[in-house]
């Protein structure tokens, strides 16, 4: 097993990691960059490395100065969490020449799961259904033109280098296809220093499903299917596991499929392999080469760590967990928190968070990046915390969902929960109706009108300022450097939570 | 009328419109349908079907036993034709600010150039998303505040344009 384990990741996912490293008793790395100075996931290490300047190209993405912290901390491992470069074949190996234990998957398997071409090939040769499309990258408009006229539109364009939703997009006429094949090829150059495209059939309604794998040197394991169909843009906001679209038998296919899928690309580590599901029919999709972002909620109904075993699988120590003996138990719904304004067209919004509660119980898990008084940088994804919940079954589970919702209190920074809590209103999601264009077909964010019970206590102060004739009177209080009453919040929490021994904020007589 | 309220060291930008019976407040594109009574002590508000009794003394407004603190500023009796906090008439001269931190990766405009409503000007990348911050109205940039690579905070000018009024255009 590993002595000392460098994270090279900050947020949620940082803290995550660290947290299994110290169970296994490894001593955990952290590094930052010079706008996380005080950020949380520095507190979660045993000791952290400073790697550069605010933007990523300078820190999180800097190949050399991660492993320059990672010889200075005297490193035998790298984990590299989800983004930054933990898909990168570059870094992986540059690790290896450096004598570092990269926590991941082989270089091959890596390679061939970022080439999205190569990827529908293999899994096409080992028996794998593909979704119609072309193997090749698509040279020129005409090129394109002729492909969509054979498959039929709508028809899809995506980076052959491509991930994460970026450098996709959507044809639904031929006259639309030549700006579309533009865009998304400087979207790609631009995102992935590559701007191949290639083309597959767009399917209408379709859910997004994928199956958790892991693989040693001698055993595999597949785990029960998650579904991740609500998205915007492509980003994932929801997943839940299982589907409920799967049933048993399909179950089956689709564990047996990726985990031989996975194989037949020479594959080691954590993997995913993602499929739409469409007319109870399933294609493949991609291969997600890292830890995912929804790892929780596989964790929450089988109780197997999966970072744990990553880590094993790399020490050499082997997977704990078989086929025949996992098994699970409920139903886990995770909601991705993101400081992002859903009434303003998901508006980005940095800042300082200046109030947090997370919500707490049974069956709950919050895996945040963020505390009370955190800064949120502008250079990073908007992910703040992932709110996963677990309970016998889907309804229950929604239903716990809605309790946390109510009860995340993160002020400072807009967030996503209004969104959630709307999402979790619809008809369509409580009857497990999904589909990957859904928050867009029902307007889920653009029929948004409030952001909760805060910004309304909000609003009714405003009216009893005006309704009282206290601003027409021209008192004001000049704004000064935003302070937070400490006692005035925790009093305040404390209502909101309904407690009935309610710390008052300031008990007036 | 519009101001700027900070709540226990959180601030929004406010719009309030008077209707029958109350008002339409507005909260950054959200918004709230209040109905408020003002009695000799309380005002009684009241959102959808909720109630609130609150009282505002001095810089403190009261929930029952919760004590909230306010800052107010800003105050203006503008309604309606404002574009960021000013008057948009012929020839106005209007700041556009940045919403958000982020860094400059695109200016698409420079001074003397002529745009039209919603054109974009600038492209703010945060948290790895652009964000096109567009143009106010129609008119002339008079001058652009900001530089590719840049990074700039909230609430900067990105740009000053010169408005064409209605008639002009």
């Amino acid at each position: 097993m590993f002595r000392r384990l460098l994270i090279a990741n900050r947020g949620e996912i940082a803290i995550r990691v660290a947290r299994t490293a110290r169970e296994l008793g490894i001593h955990s790395i952290g590094v930052y960059s010079e706008a996380d100075r005080d950020a949380l996931h520095r507190t979660a290490m045993d000791e952290t490395v400073a790697i550069g300047g605010p933007l990523p190209a300078d820190s999180y993405l800097n190949i050399a100065g991660v492993l320059q912290a990672a010889h200075d901390s005297r490193a035998d491992a790298i984990h590299p969490g989800y983004g930054f470069l933990s898909e990168n074949p570059t870094f992986a190996a540059r690790c290896a020449e450096e004598g570092l234990v990269f926590v991941g998957p082989p270089l091959d398997a890596m390679a061939l799961s970022g080439d999205k071409i190569a990827a529908r090939k293999s899994m096409a040769r080992l028996g794998v259904p593909v979704t119609t499309g072309v193997d090749r990258p698509l040279g020129s408009v005409e090129e394109a033109r002729a492909v969509a006229a054979e498959i039929g539109y709508p028809v899809l364009f995506k980076a052959t280098a491509g991930g994460g939703g970026i450098g996709m997009s959507r044809v639904d006429r031929p006259a639309d296809l030549a700006t579309a094949f533009e865009s998304a090829s400087s979207v790609a150059l631009a995102n992935f220093g590559n701007p191949d495209l290639f083309m597959e059939k767009y399917l209408r309604r379709a859910r997004h499903v994928e199956v958790q794998v892991l693989l040693d040197a001698r055993d595999g394991v597949g785990f029960v299917e998650r579904e991740c169909s609500v998205q915007r843009r492509h980003q994932k906001l929801v997943e839940e596991t299982p589907s409920p679209a799967v049933g048993p038998r399909l179950r089956t296919r689709l564990i047996d499929t990726a985990v031989r899928g996975l194989r037949g690309l020479g594959y080691r580590n954590a993997g995913t392999v993602e499929f739409l599901l469409h007319d109870g029919r399933f294609t493949f999709n991609e291969v997600n080469a890292r830890l995912q972002v929804e790892h929780p909620i596989t964790e929450m109904v089988t109780g197997v760590d999966l970072v744990r075993q990553q880590i094993r699988i790399a020490a050499g120590d082997g997977l704990e967990v078989s086929q025949s003996e996992l098994a699970h138990h409920g139903h886990a719904i995770e909601c991705r928190i993101n400081a992002e304004d859903p009434i303003r067209n998901f508006l980005p919004s940095p800042g300082r968070v200046v109030g947090y509660r997370e919500p707490t119980g049974s069956g709950v898990r919050v895996d945040s990046g963020v505390a009370a008084g955190s800064v949120v940088p502008p250079y990073y994804d908007p992910l703040l915390a992932k709110l996963i919940v677990r309970a016998r079954n889907r309804g229950q589970a929604i239903k716990l969902m809605r309790r946390c919702i109510e009860g995340y209190e993160i002020r400072g920074v807009q967030t996503n929960l209004p969104f959630h809590r709307a999402l979790l209103q619809t008809q369509q999601f409580v009857k497990g109706d999904l589909w990957t264009t859904m928050v867009a077909d029902l307007r889920i964010a653009a029929r948004l009108r409030s952001r909760g019970p805060w910004e309304e206590r909000v609003a009714a102060i405003a009216a009893a300022l005006v309704a009282s004739g206290r601003l027409a009177r021209g008192e004001t209080f000049p704004l000064e450097r935003p302070s937070v009453a400490k006692w005035a919040l925790a009093g305040r929490r404390e209502r909101l939570a309904g407690g009935g021994h309610a710390v008052s904020a300031r008990r007036r007589w | 009328m519009r101001f700027l309220l900070d709540v226990d060291g959180e601030r929004r930008a406010i719009e309030v419109e008077p209707i029958a019976g109350g008002f339409v407040i507005r909260i950054d594109g959200a918004l709230y349908r209040v109905h408020a009574r003002p009695a000799a002590e309380f005002v009684d508000v009241r959102i959808g079907a909720k109630r609130y009794r609150l009282r505002v003394e001095g810089n403190e407004a009261i929930f029952g036993d919760e004590v909230h603190r306010l800052r107010i500023a800003d105050v203006s009796e503008d309604r309606g034709d404002v574009v960021e906090g000013r008057p948009a008439g012929k020839g106005a001269v209007v700041d556009v600010r940045s919403p958000m931190p982020g860094r400059v990766v695109r200016v698409a405009v420079a001074a003397g150039t002529s745009v039209r409503r919603g054109e974009t000007l600038v492209i703010l990348e945060a948290m790895k998303m652009q964000n096109e911050i567009p143009a106010p109205g129609d008119g002339v940039v008079r001058q652009v505040a900001v530089a590719e690579g840049e990074t700039i905070t909230a609430d900067r000018v990105v740009a000053s344009i010169e408005l064409r009024g209605p008639s002009a255009s």
